[in-house]
């Protein structure tokens, strides 16, 4: 087994016992290379009531390597209305680039994410949004993000 | 490399990078973070910065997990992999390794040539199946490597110390042969050759007296350590007795050690009390021929007990040149006799005090004529003390002297000295004692003549005043034409109140206490 097949398992052996935490659902792990997971904020917040879904993407280097993270945009969801998302699901989030640690987990990811949305103050894309969503490539690793407290930039 | 575990895991055990039970964990010094070697190396190839807290982190920063920690870890109990052969034993993860080379009996042969990779059986356990031998057809027989016999396995263990093919040496080669080679030749070629066998007889018995030989040498070897012990003790004792009977102790070589040590402690008495370093070189230096190491001891002790110890009569040669300002002594001690009063030794010869120390003290006022005078034992070694003079300066035609106190013998032995200092102290006592008697005789008697005289002066003066009174009155009466006839004894007071005794008047016949005319009347 590679060893990002025995962490998946594990996470997912421990997501199926202990549970997810609350706004967070698994909606699909069948393999170790993709899975979703939806995603809602809770308590008071500019996107109360919405419901959002993540897909995280691994590869054989997992947990060394972050997973690729973005939101689902199809007929189902919607991208959220945030500074630091695009139009097309990709996330500036530096825990996703350079900030990224082993230690991790997709739970872990999905908090940080949640709580990104929570604190926010304005629904607003990003300023370069257009620019960016029209080059961007797939993965959204592949970006490198330029990361701003409040604002954020991409050069693909 | 995956084991099952069995029970729970405790969570500090799980390293936080592969979420499975440390693998040959590793503690990061900067930080003390622990993960196994393999995921924080990788991880730190990737990004050199601790996975938990982001701090700067190279691989020359780990180090070997806290022995606790690695031990909590390899003694967690997994599953042996063979459990669906059948296997139910769950040994430490440590041993497993062990368990799979030697006691499973579910090990399959085919494991050991397949991949490591797609086997429960973990690498440590493919090498040592890879070292025992090589895979036969039957299952779970193995090929001895040395005589290529086919041994199952769970007796191959037994089979290796009797495999014919084992490289072996002589079974008299702790006597001394060097031969070494196959068991089979031992017994077949090299035993009926060699030429420790003939003899084995000989080595056996040898060998039974070495051995008890050797016991014997260990008990006397305890033995001797104790007299040793017992030996250091009685030393100890021997120096403290020495010390403790000073001049009496006899050195075994020589019988003039006790001259020689009055010779050496004469000279304490004449030097100051200057310490004992410096007296020892003297006396050493004085009779070098003494050999004795116990004579530098003497010089100490003699300086403490000089004080105590009266010399002998030969005074003379024990002068020392040595002398110092600030001694009260003469250069010459004269011998401090003692002399008894006279009451107790009845003799005759008589003997002046030593002028010497005497004239150099204040001699003190004499108390009585029969004293005798008892001449200093003078020989200060403090500077403050200074035995007091008793009774100098006698009447010469009431002195005699007696026999003197004998002075003491260290030639005899430590109870005859202090028999005879006993005698002598006692005699002293005694003398002391009727001294004291003698004494208050006289005084008794001084005191008695002096009353008699004093009585008899008394009673001539009251005679005097009587004849004086009785003179006055017929004076008076002379000159006072008679009026008033004889004596008017109101003047003076009969009984004058100083006297002791109260004496009786003489008999005059009382006249009343009338006015007396002053002038005349003369009061004695």
């Amino acid at each position: 087994m590679a060893v990002s097949s025995r962490r998946l398992q594990k996470e997912l052996t421990e997501i199926k016992t202990a549970g997810t935490p609350c706004g967070i659902t698994l909606l699909k792990a069948d393999d170790f290379q993709t899975w979703f997971l939806s995603l809602e904020v809770l308590g008071e917040s500019q996107y109360k009531g919405e419901v959002f879904a993540l897909m995280f993407r691994f590869d054989p280097q997992y947990p060394i390597s972050a997973p690729a993270v973005q939101f689902v945009v199809d007929d189902k969801y919607k991208a959220p209305l945030h500074p630091h998302v695009y139009s097309n699901g990709h996330i500036c989030a530096s825990i996703l680039g350079g900030e990224w640690s082993p230690v991790l987990s997709v739970i872990a990811v999905c908090i940080t994410l949640q709580s990104m949305l929570a604190s926010c103050k304005e629904k607003k894309r990003p300023p370069d949004n257009d620019r960016y969503v029209a080059h961007a490539p797939d993965n959204p690793k592949k970006t490198r993000f330029v990361y701003h407290e409040s604002d954020s930039a991409a050069a693909p | 490399m995956s084991f099952t575990y069995v029970g729970s895991i405790n969570d500090n055990l799980i390293c936080c990078i592969c979420r499975a039970t440390f693998i040959d964990p590793c503690t990061t010094r900067t930080c003390s973070h622990t993960f196994c070697r393999e995921c924080i190396t990788t991880a730190l190839s990737v990004s050199p910065t601790c996975p938990v807290d982001r701090s700067p982190l190279t691989v020359e920063d780990l180090i070997l997990a806290d022995p606790v920690v690695r031990n909590l870890v390899n003694e967690l109990l997994v599953e042996c992999p063979n459990k669906a052969a059948g296997c139910r034993d769950t040994p430490q993860r440590q041993l497993l390794d062990a368990h799979l080379r030697g006691s499973c009996e579910y090990m399959k042969a085919e494991d050991t040539t397949e991949d490591v990779g797609s086997n429960v059986v973990s690498k440590e356990t493919l090498e040592a199946h890879l070292d025992e031998g090589q895979p036969s057809a039957e299952s779970s027989a193995v090929r001895c490597s040395l005589c290529q016999e086919r041994v199952p396995r769970s007796s191959l263990s037994s089979h290796i110390p009797a495999c014919q093919d084992t490289v072996v040496s002589c079974t008299h080669a702790s006597n001394g042969c060097s031969w070494e080679g196959r068991r089979s030749d031992l017994s077949g070629t090299h035993i009926p050759s060699c030429p420790y066998e003939s003899i084995k007889g000989f080595f056996a018995i040898h060998e039974q007296k070495v051995s008890s030989l050797k016991a014997e040498n260990d008990v006397l070897k305890h033995k001797v350590e104790q007299l040793e012990g017992l030996v250091r003790v009685l030393t100890r004792e021997s120096g403290i007795l020495k010390e403790a009977l000073g001049p009496w102790y006899r050195a075994g070589s020589s019988g003039s050690v006790p001259s020689s040590s009055f010779q050496s402690y004469n000279d304490q008495i004449l030097r100051p009390n200057a310490g004992y370093a410096t007296s020892t070189t003297p006396a050493n230096a004085r009779y070098p021929d003494q050999a004795s190491p116990f004579d530098v001891e003497y010089p100490d002790q003699m300086d403490s007990l000089a004080s105590y110890f009266p010399r002998l009569e030969e005074d003379e040669q024990y002068a020392s040149p040595q002398t110092s300002t600030d001694y009260q002594l003469d250069r010459r001690i004269q011998p401090p006799v003692l002399y008894l009063p006279r009451s107790l030794h009845p003799q005759s010869a008589y003997h002046v005090p030593h002028s010497g120390p005497s004239s150099s003290h204040q001699p003190q006022p004499p108390s009585h004529p029969s004293l005798l005078p008892l001449p200093t034992a003078t020989i200060t070694t403090s500077t403050s003390t200074s035995t007091p003079t008793l009774a100098p300066g006698p009447p010469p035609s009431a002195i005699t002297p007696t026999s003197p106190i004998a002075p003491l013998n260290l030639s005899g032995n430590l109870f005859g000295a202090l028999t005879s200092l006993h005698n002598s102290l006692t005699t002293l006592s005694s003398s002391v004692d009727s001294l004291a008697r003698q004494h208050e005789v006289h005084i008794a008697t001084e005191a008695m003549r002096n009353t008699e005289e004093l009585r008899s002066l008394r009673t001539v003066l009251h005679g005097l005043r009587m004849q004086v009174h009785s003179i006055m009155m017929d004076r008076n009466a002379q000159m006072a034409g008679r009026p008033g006839g004889e004596g008017q004894a109101s003047g003076p007071e009969i009984n004058d109140p100083r006297d002791g005794p109260w004496i009786p008047p003489f008999p005059i016949p009382r006249f009343p206490h009338s006015s007396v005319s002053p002038g005349p009347v003369t009061k004695l």
